[in-house]
């Protein structure tokens, strides 16, 4: 089957570029072992957190620490793409998940700092109008609501955590905590199981009623995200406007119903769009064959090939399973494209740091790239490369977790690459 | 406990993105989600105490869990396994299982008179003492048996020659309900330059293993490997018009059943589509298609989905002139072969199909297509819409479907 660009990887990274690939009327097939990992994320995407060095402090200035960032490590993927690229990106993933339905807040120059699950703080650019309500320094009362269902959210924790960071902050207002039920049948049920069960109208006006008798003069309640699997956004309207106060949501739990939302908005508007999306399918590996790329992909009873002019690489890291780590090395799975650290971490630091996110060598290994995204060639010809691309989580040059930035780069890697196979024709 | 499910255990990281795509845990408040089945279950029963629980019974094995693992775990696989080591355990059997795991049987029953076992079969007094003593739901109506088998007419025909050869795997419901699948499937291929050769087969075995009972379904699997392994060794290719039936050649004979003679059969099995497909990408597919007028709208089945090429039907049909198809995308049909008939999962197979009906609807089409025999009887039994297989409307096309 032939087709004009092949995105290995049904990511963040790998959406974006497919969306971005197929606007001029190219043929895009997005071919993927398995859902990506944005259902495990928060839903939000996060630009920049943390400057790495400076773990302690959470950024609240974004615009000001990318040029630092930038800097300080100069093979960084937003170095690479450049910071225009990058809020070009923001802006398109703005105007995306609006035609969708599912809008989002922010403008990527600020962070919100939204509550965790566990009353931590966590700093985030772009968030879903469910949560954009959060941000922690606001001022007045807040209160958390748990179910008695769901037994991986606990209201009390996250309140007792905040309101000690809020008052060595010296913020006005109190965040209270209440339990109540949700009336379902269940006990011990998942995120999504509440999330589905809200969908019904019966459930849902029995839940608001439940938690308008209970409310006590707070200005804002937060609830755990369970507003619904569907992005349309139609019960947080129902709730919000019942309750006649802010509303936000705090995600939690795996899969986290919000990021299972981002996932699926992604997914049904490169559908949309004309990507076609297989899921299910490992690709073995791919090789370049005369003036086009062969795709060989494990499919029940024998392999089925794929050919195309373009390949983006967007199949993540160590943890997304891109890249091997083996006896002996590392190496990324499609092409065998040699691994690096980008960030100077060193291979033989001793493994007592394993732990110590900020220290581990995993985060910061991945694919050397061009300025343009396409992988360095080991013997340095770059002809050997012109139809491969890399994006996303298999990027060498930073730490995802230490700052933050995952779905960021993700967004503007995938951009870049999507919008540069484009093309003009 | 085979090592080889034991391999998949270890990759199972927990994350539960199976569960979020799971079309029975999404609509059922018993049913808990495919990693608490087979991974989880399989992991506690390691020790040798094999926790029963039935809601293994609940899988539908539509294998969507399958297609979204992000870590490429065989979820059904082992859902398979432990469905079946569960109703071996359990106390009492299940004559209904039994029956409906054996479709050829029933066809072969029920052939004797065809008239009066359909005239019986949907009587709504049959159905309300199928409901009340097997629990066959009372809501469905059984496809009806046709007068002349597939089979049957194959082996009256005035046999063809033609150097090229295929093998083809018919497959219960394209036999005994749908022998018009099977005749346009024999038709095109010839139009193509292939002949037709179709051995003795029995049933896939799908419907057994999706109902608990392995060991049978590997019977059925020997059977079958028997049947076609002589012409698998002269290099012909086994055709399959059923995405089910197909998938199971395909994945289940050697990986699932373990059968030491099934090595190798499933590469040599291609969908329907999938074949011609290929002969097109060869630039050896007569592209000499009648233009047909009519709005179709498409559904994937999840078995095709499993196999990995693609949508080759929708592909080849978008080939006829004046065809309008749409693409529906929205997932699970619900019925999952008997399944869906079974009491007490009518509700949930009704709940999980009720996006496709809606969509279905809201598109008005002539038709609708699907590759899979039971998706097309749901969706006829939600919309009341009739599904046509993609052979029926390729036939004519080709204007060779009387």
């Amino acid at each position: 089957m032939k087709y004009d660009v092949i995105v290995i990887g049904a990511g963040f990274s790998g959406l974006i570029a497919a969306a971005q690939a197929c606007a001029n009327g190219k043929k895009v097939l997005v071919i993927s072992k398995g859902l990506g990992e944005v259902n495990l994320t928060s839903g939000c995407v996060d630009i920049l957190g943390y400057l790495p060095g400076r773990e302690k402090r959470c950024i609240t200035n974004v615009e000001k620490n990318l040029q630092l960032l930038i800097a300080q490590i100069p093979v960084h993927p937003y170095a690479k793409v450049g910071l225009a690229t990058l809020e070009d990106s923001i802006s398109y993933f703005l105007e995306l998940a609006g035609k969708m339905g599912y809008p989002f807040q922010g403008d990527g120059r600020t962070n919100y700092l939204l509550p965790t699950g566990f009353g931590t703080v966590r700093p985030t650019a772009l968030v879903p109008a469910t949560m954009a309500m959060g941000d922690i320094r606001a001022e007045g009362d807040v209160l958390v609501l748990g179910f008695q269902e769901l037994t991986d959210f606990h209201p009390r924790l996250i309140t007792d955590r905040l309101n000690l960071i809020r008052s060595r902050l010296n913020l006005k207002g109190k965040w209270s905590s209440r339990m109540l039920s949700l009336g379902s049948t269940g006990q011990g049920i998942s995120p999504l199981k509440a999330a589905k069960w809200l969908e019904n109208k019966h459930n849902l006006d029995q839940l608001i009623n439940r938690i308008k008798q209970g409310l006590q003069g707070e200005t804002k309640v937060a609830l755990p995200a369970i507003l619904g699997v569907d992005y349309s956004g139609d019960i947080f309207h129902a709730v919000t406007e019942s309750l006649g106060c802010p509303v936000f949501e705090i995600p939690f739990g795996q899969p986290t119903v919000s990021g299972v939302r981002l996932n699926n908005m992604l997914l049904c508007y490169v559908k949309q769009r004309g990507v076609k999306v297989q899921l299910g399918s490992p690709v073995l590996k791919a090789e370049p064959v005369k003036d086009h790329l062969k795709v060989l992909v494990d499919t029940p009873g024998r392999a089925t090939a794929y050919t195309c002019q373009h390949l983006v690489i967007a199949t993540g890291g160590v943890y997304g399973k891109g890249l091997t780590v083996a006896n002996g090395g590392i190496k990324e799975n499609i092409l065998g494209l040699p691994v690096v650290n980008g960030i100077g971490l060193n291979w033989q630091t001793p493994g007592d740091r394993f732990l110590e996110w900020s220290k581990c060598l995993y985060n910061g290994m991945g694919v050397a790239v061009e300025q343009d995204l396409r992988p360095i060639a080991d013997s340095g010809e770059h002809e050997r490369f012109n139809g491969e691309w890399v994006v996303g989580r298999s990027l060498a040059g930073y730490d995802p977790i230490t700052e933050k930035s995952g779905l960021g780069v993700a967004l503007a890697t995938g951009f870049a690459a999507g919008k540069a196979l484009a093309g003009g024709s | 406990m085979k090592k080889a499910v034991k391999g998949e255990l270890d990759r199972c990281i927990k994350c539960g993105v199976c569960t979020v795509n799971c079309p029975v845990a999404g609509q059922s408040d018993t049913f808990s989600g495919p990693k608490h089945m087979g991974p989880e279950l399989t992991r506690f029963s390691l020790d040798g105490n094999n926790p029963l629980d039935e809601q293994v019974d609940y899988c539908c094995s539509c294998r969507s869990c399958e297609l979204v693992c992000p870590s490429g775990v065989k979820v059904s696989l082992l859902n398979a396994h432990y469905k079946s080591e569960w109703k071996a355990r359990r106390q009492k059997g299940s004559l209904r299982d039994n029956m409906l795991g054996r479709p050829n049987l029933l066809a072969k029953l029920g052939s004797f008179h065809v008239g009066l076992t359909n005239f019986m079969l949907n009587h709504q007094l049959t159905k309300n003492t199928l409901d009340k003593t097997l629990a066959i739901s009372k809501h469905r109506s059984f496809p009806a048996y046709r007068q002349e088998s597939f089979i049957r007419w194959f082996r009256r025909r005035k046999p063809f020659t033609l150097t090229k050869k295929v093998v083809y795997f018919v497959g219960c419901y394209t036999n005994y309900n749908q022998p018009e699948v099977g005749k346009s499937v024999v038709r095109i291929l010839e139009r193509n330059g292939y002949q037709v050769i179709v051995p003795d087969q029995t049933c896939c075995g799908l419907p057994l293993m999706g109902n608990g009972y392995l060991e049978a379904a590997r019977d059925k699997a020997r059977v079958n490997v028997a049947g076609f392994l002589p012409y698998i060794q002269e290099g012909y290719k086994v055709i399959a018009s059923c995405t089910s039936c197909g998938l199971t050649l395909k994945s289940d004979y050697e990986e699932l059943f373990g059968l030491k003679e099934a090595q190798g059969f499933g590469s040599k099995v291609y969908d329907f589509g999938e074949f011609l497909l290929e002969l097109k990408e060869r630039g050896e597919l007569d592209a000499e298609f009648q233009p047909l007028s009519l709005k179709l709208a498409y559904h994937t089945p999840c078995h095709l989905k499993t196999q990995g090429i693609g949508q080759p039907s929708l592909e080849l049909l978008r080939m006829v002139p004046d065809v309008e198809i749409l693409d529906l995308d929205q997932g699970c049909c619900g019925l999952s072969g008997s399944y869906g008939f079974k009491k007490e999962k009518y509700d949930i197979s009704m709940a999980i199909g009720r996006k496709l009906f809606t969509e279905m609807l809201a598109c008005c089409p002539d038709y609708g297509v699907t590759d899979c025999g039971g998706c097309g009887l749901q969706i006829t039994h939600g919309t009341g819409i009739e599904v046509l297989h993609p052979a029926v409307l390729l036939a004519k096309a080709y204007n060779c479907d009387k």
